[in-house]
């Protein structure tokens, strides 16, 4: 992949080194991605994830199962960072 | 269509996961009408801190093969881009049936959305279910309706 340097003042890489950081994610991906949602649509952001779940033989139910498992857990894990 | 004319419509989270896995299922195609702005749409920071903490849960990483860290943020960040980001939602509906789906409740009561589009259970009850619950949220909310994707489709086919 051909690479580019651009220049970012400091205000702004420390602000998105943060909201990476917050995301789990490097300053890198973290432009990357926001260059990417304001350029791609849906489909050509989704295009290879929805080739390999049709790929994968999992069912629209398959995939409801493992919604709800990751919203219990997160619900979980909402009400204790709220205890905590 | 005019903003006053469009749908003001809230999505339930696992409508836009469905939406990631297949471009022309009925979650696909709702995703469609975000693209096109046939509706305006709306997230808090809590819908959206939901869809991220869902794309990236592992048994949905699973099932979601081409799923990368790049690739759910882009979605999210596309997502959020063509929304309309309420900051502050005040609470104002208990559903401790599903307290899950009490962030998409306040963000429908707090932009008065004409639609709540979901696959949960839950909340798809909320417009038919004969407990006091239901009654309360349709006697308080009688504009909203909620809606599964298909029967959301449809109405806004016509």
């Amino acid at each position: 992949m051909d690479m580019t340097t651009i220049v970012l003042d400091d205000r702004r890489f420390k602000a998105a080194a943060k909201k990476a950081e917050e995301l789990g994610t490097t300053p890198e991906e973290f432009i990357n991605s926001l260059i990417d949602a304001a350029t791609l649509t849906f489909d050509e952001i989704l295009a290879p994830v929805r080739e390999a779940f049709a790929a994968s033989g999992a069912t629209e139910e398959d995939l409801d199962d493992a919604i709800a498992e990751a919203r219990e857990a997160f619900r979980k894990q909402s009400s204790g960072d709220v205890k905590s | 269509m005019t903003d006053a004319a469009r749908p003001r419509i809230v999505f339930d989270c696992n409508v836009l996961v469905q939406a990631a896995s297949n471009a022309n299922g009925p979650s696909g195609r709702c995703l469609e009408l975000i693209e096109h702005s046939v509706v305006e749409v709306y997230v808090s920071r809590a819908t959206l801190k939901e869809l991220r903490a869902v794309l990236a849960y592992p048994s949905v990483r699973e099932k979601l093969p081409g799923l990368d860290d790049q690739r759910i943020e882009a979605f999210v960040q596309r997502f959020a881009f063509r929304a309309t980001l309420i900051r502050d939602v005040p609470h104002v509906f208990d559903y401790p049936r599903a307290r899950q789906d009490e962030p998409y409740i306040d963000l429908a009561a707090a932009v008065e959305a004409t639609h709540l589009v979901s696959r949960d259970r839950d909340l798809l009850d909320l417009a038919t279910d004969h407990s006091l619950i239901g009654k309360e949220f349709r006697q308080r909310f009688p504009r909203i309706s909620v809606l599964d994707p298909v029967a959301f489709l449809n109405v806004n086919s016509k």
